[in-house]
């Protein structure tokens, strides 16, 4: 496939994955969303290193492989939030955690 | 057309479909279940952009680990996320929805105007070896910060869980 | 050379990993291992740097004059097109030093801090906050750019506000802290203007295709900056003038002086480190490492001649009267740093930093003492109630004694030949108010100090008997680095025997590479130097310019400091006439200059014995004859004013305190009625609104665009949730936004 069409559908990705994290209530699903999003940006250095763009021709990939652990940490650190603030309030609705709020 | 087109178009299909159902499916067990076929769609893509090493760490940890941490949580938390009133996308407003299809198609029609410094494609056996090396080398230190943050973020989640335990 | 280049950069890194270390781990570490050893660990990282500095400073010494100076790039630091500032220090004479002085004394004064510390709850922080302020002084002394130093320059200022304030639980030492970090940072203002002012000018250059701000390029490019000016100025006044406030805050000049006597709050191991011996001798290095800059601009330098001597004698004047033990030796202090301002400012650079070394020496032993002192009576500071402890401490008070006489500058000591250097250049280059003044705080100088011995440690006690019989000698880590900072501040003076005494001044021909001193008053320095320009140029006119570089080392044929070199290289200065100036002057003055050199000398000695006397009399001796001049109603005025410190405090507090806090007022009145009004309208304005919105809906508009209805009551409550603080939804209106420039672009395109 072009490069084209790899950056087309990176695009679809994250324009889903913004509008989950915008549209969704549950802190779970915008967690997916996030996780759409960064696969959307490491997709699109892939392909990039794939189109030989970059200082070597592995800087795209070296950019997809940070993004990805980099991804990891943040879901098992969210997910634990997450978890952390359900077994608080009993729920995980992002619009009702306003705790915070001023 | 060729053979990897067109299998790079099925897949590129197959992560469109899924990431279509993670972000309007009312069931949100659903949603975590389309989340592995997005993620191992885009796994699939990075074998045909001849990532193969991606390609499996991506499969690794996201297919194999996110996403069975998002089933799960989705599945502890039953009771709530299948409230179908609060989990889901509120059709109401219809903003979001607009500006994301007005988003997208800039996005798109910027891409078709773009011109990429495109450079010789390349035909390595592996990225496995040459991808270790550059780690080891050129990102030793982005290397051992991104280790050091993995190790902080597991023990902050162990934490953050058993934290909560005691109370 | 090599062993420089290798080690120098661990001389600022050392303190500050200690600093680290006891900031984070220091805690634990005291409970664990107790005080002593958190103490050691505090002591060992200065000692270390100390001695890589006392062995640097040998190798260099072996080298040739001319290549002493090593320059230790260690890491770029930021660069944006031609700027690129670097992590670069340099290691030459004059920072050499400083670094003996901040590393020597600094290494005594921790030594002395352990045992004068000694069941304090926060022993850790103590020694963190002292080792990060030596390694940010060793910053400011190494730094090769402005920047660095600018960097040491704030670092200072904060252990200083930390330190300062380091019993915070007392309300008077938490202000005390506030008020030094305030006037420093007026200060500081002026510094930073200064530095944005050169790097415009060089900015504005194009030839200058790489600016680092160090001093050496500075030093190579101040033909060219002396040459612009701004608001009619020449450049290298109001920026000479700009870093000059900087020092003014720094080094507690009038009139931000204000912070020094009450910074006397800290503890005493940090008055005498901080306070006495090298932050607030910051501002003089500064104008030693920039004299190439101050040499070209003459009419700051008669500023700063001026202000410093009315701090001398002011300040010493206030001394004459404090009753608390340390108040004297502040005032005392600011008196001394005007000294070295005024050889500053009458161009004697290398014999202002002379008497910053003599004074760090003295002054740090003398505060040292002092803490030993008070920590004996049990933490009193008034010398009325003291006396007698001569027998009780005999070391401490032996040792004081011998600085008191460094510092009122007895044949052979420190003091003498320091200060005598410095009041001979001003009379040499006939500023005889100057000189008059210097004279004056000369003597008083003498009489506060003996009167602080006589009160403190003569005669009969004052103090109650209990806390007199338990006032006793302390321990060896507290006396020891007293005695010894009380014999080097016999020896130092040594190094800088002037010629007429048959010495060779090697101290200032040590310096000579770095810091030129001017032969004249910088006033005929700067004309001469302009007349030689011009004389040049039309000389010079049809030669190429490259040839024009020229240079000239005037030879010391008569004996006299070098003089004639001019660091104003950049390939058009000719100072062939200047030098020969010089040397005429010094051929045929010769003679003259040594007698009336010997007369003055003599003259200071008699002057500072007499007030020495004086004090004697009226403290010891016939304390009626005090009582006697005290009952005079103008005698008791001036005392008055003079014990209220002239009423500095409390003119700043009505004139501009009061006023700045009037501002205040006004501006939290229009805070409240005016932005809050503003902000209460708005939203007031998008209920409306949203009601308005609402009740069109209601009422006009029909089911069949009640979608569009819909929509507008959304974005209705959409305005009104704009402070929700949800990111979902703020996310949401910057993607409306965002879009809505989309159509908007893509509406221009098509109409287009």
């Amino acid at each position: 496939m072009t490069l084209l069409g790899t950056l087309c559908i990176s695009a679809i990705l994250f324009a889903l994955g913004l509008v989950t994290f915008i549209t969704r209530r549950n802190a779970i699903a915008v967690l997916m969303a996030v996780e759409l999003i960064l696969n959307a940006a490491a997709l699109n250095f892939a392909a990039f290193a794939h189109a030989g763009i970059g200082a070597h021709i592995l800087q795209g990939q070296v950019f997809s492989l940070f993004i990805i652990i980099l991804a990891a940490a943040e879901a098992v650190v969210a997910l634990a939030l997450v978890m952390a603030v359900y077994r608080e309030k009993g729920h995980i609705y992002l619009d009702r955690l306003t705790s915070l709020q001023g | 057309m060729e053979l990897l087109t067109v299998i790079s178009l099925g897949i590129g299909l197959l992560v469109v479909a899924s990431s279509l159902v993670v972000a309007f499916n009312q069931n949100l067990l659903r949603s975590a279940f389309a989340m592995f076929g997005a993620l191992f769609g885009v796994g699939a893509l990075y074998a045909t952009l001849q990532a193969d090493f991606l390609a499996m760490v991506q499969i690794l940890v996201y297919a194999g680990g996110i996403c069975v941490l998002f089933i799960f949580g989705t599945m502890f938390t039953k009771e709530v996320t299948e409230d179908p009133e609060r989990s889901n996308p509120s059709y109401q407003n219809l903003f979001p929805y607009i500006a994301i299809v007005i988003i997208a198609c800039f996005m798109i029609f910027c891409l078709q105007d773009a011109q990429w410094a495109e450079g010789s494609r390349w035909a390595l056996d592996s990225t496995v070896k040459d991808l270790g090396r550059r780690l080891l080398t050129d990102y030793l230190l982005p290397f051992e910060v991104v280790s050091f943050l993995l190790l902080t973020s597991l023990i902050g989640a162990m934490a953050l869980i058993l934290q909560g335990g005691k109370k | 050379m090599n062993i420089i280049y290798k080690f120098i950069p661990f001389v600022p890194i050392l303190p500050l990993l200690g600093a680290i270390f006891l900031g984070l781990f220091g805690k634990k570490f005291h409970k664990k291992f107790g005080e002593t050893a958190t103490g050691i660990v505090g002591c060992l990282t200065p000692g270390l740097a100390g001695i890589i500095a006392y062995t640097c400073f040998f190798i260099l010494l072996s080298m040739p004059e001319a290549e002493r100076s090593v320059t230790v790039e260690m890491a770029p630091w930021f660069g944006t097109g031609i700027f690129q500032i670097g992590w670069t220090l340099t290691y030459d004479v004059l920072s050499a030093m400083m670094l003996l002085i901040i590393t020597g004394i600094g290494f005594l004064i921790h030594v002395y801090a352990m045992g004068y510390m000694q069941g304090d709850k926060s022993f850790w922080r103590f020694f963190s906050y002292v080792n990060l302020f030596t390694a940010s002084m060793l910053m400011l002394v190494l730094g090769d750019n402005l920047i660095v130093m600018f960097l040491g320059w704030e670092g200072v200022g904060l252990c200083s506000y930390l330190l300062i304030g380091f019993w915070f639980d007392t309300e008077a030492n938490a202000v005390a802290g506030k008020k030094a970090f305030i006037t420093n940072r007026v200060g500081d203002l002026g510094f930073l203007t200064g530095i944005f002012l050169i790097m415009m000018f060089s900015m504005q250059n194009p030839d200058f295709l790489e600016i680092t701000l160090s001093f050496d390029e500075l030093s190579q490019r101040i033909g060219y900056l002396a040459e612009q000016s701004i608001w009619g100025l020449p450049l290298l006044e109001v920026v000479g003038f700009c870093f000059f406030i900087g020092a003014m805050g720094k080094s507690a000049q009038i009139p931000l002086y204000v912070w020094l006597p009450d910074a006397m709050a800290g503890p005493t191991p940090v008055s005498a480190l901080i306070h006495a011996a090298t932050m607030v001798t910051a501002g003089v290095y500064m104008m030693a490492r920039m004299n190439f800059l101050y040499s070209l601009a003459p009419q700051t330098l008669g500023i700063v001649a001026i202000i410093a001597s009315l701090t001398c004698i002011f300040s010493a004047s206030i001394g004459l009267t404090q009753f608390d033990i340390k108040k004297v030796l502040a005032y005392s202090t600011v008196s001394q740093l005007g000294y070295m301002f005024v050889a500053m400012g009458v161009g004697a650079y290398s014999a202002g930093v002379f008497h910053l070394l003599s004074h760090a020496a003295f002054k740090a032993a003398l505060f040292m003492g002092s803490g030993a002192v008070i920590v004996a009576m049990h933490h009193e500071q008034d010398m009325r109630k003291m006396g007698g402890l001569l027998k009780k401490m005999p070391v401490t008070g032996w040792s004081f004694i011998l600085a008191t006489f460094a510092i009122m500058g007895f044949p052979g000591t420190c003091g003498f030949f320091s200060k005598d250097e410095i009041l001979w250049k001003a009379f040499s280059q006939g500023n005889y108010f100057l000189w008059l003044i210097g004279f004056i705080a000369a003597g008083m100088t003498s009489f506060y100090m003996w009167r602080l011995v006589f009160m403190t440690f003569f005669g009969k006690t004052r103090a109650d008997h209990h806390t007199y019989e338990h006032c006793h000698e302390q321990p060896k880590r507290t006396v020891l680095p007293i005695a010894i900072l009380a014999i080097a501040s016999m020896l130092i003076g040594w190094l800088n025997v002037p010629h007429f005494l048959g010495g060779h001044s090697n101290f200032s021909q040590y310096l000579s590479p770095e810091v030129k001193d001017l032969s004249v008053a910088p006033a005929v320095h700067y004309k001469e130097l302009m007349a030689n320009k011009a004389a040049h140029n039309n000389h010079q006119a049809t030669a190429p310019s490259g040839h024009a570089h020229e240079e000239h080392h005037a030879e010391d044929h008569s004996g006299h400091a070098a003089h004639g070199e001019i660091s104003a290289h950049g390939g058009d200065a000719a100072h062939g006439e200047n030098a020969a100036h010089g040397e005429d002057a010094a051929h045929g003055g010769h003679a003259d200059h040594s007698q009336l050199e010997w007369d003055l000398m003599v003259a200071s000695v008699l002057w500072t014995l007499f007030t020495a006397f004086l004090a004697y009399i009226m403290y010891l001796g016939k304390p009626q004859l005090r009582l006697f001049i005290m009952r005079f109603s103008l005698s008791r005025s001036v005392f008055t004013l003079l014990y209220n410190k002239y009423y500095v405090d409390e003119l700043y507090e009505a004139v501009i305190l009061n006023r700045l806090r009037d501002l205040y007022i006004l501006m939290s009145a229009v805070d409240k009625y005016i932005v809050d009004g503003v902000v209460n309208l708005m939203g007031w304005l998008s209920k409306v609104l949203a009601k308005i919105t609402g009740g069109f809906d209601a009422e006009f508009v029909d089911g069949n665009i009640n979608g569009a209805a819909d929509m507008i009551q959304q974005g209705g409550r959409l305005v009104s949730r704009m402070q929700a603080g949800k990111v979902q939804k703020v996310i949401l209106s910057s993607l409306l936004i965002f879009s809505a420039l989309v159509v908007c672009l893509f509406y221009l395109l098509i109409k287009s």
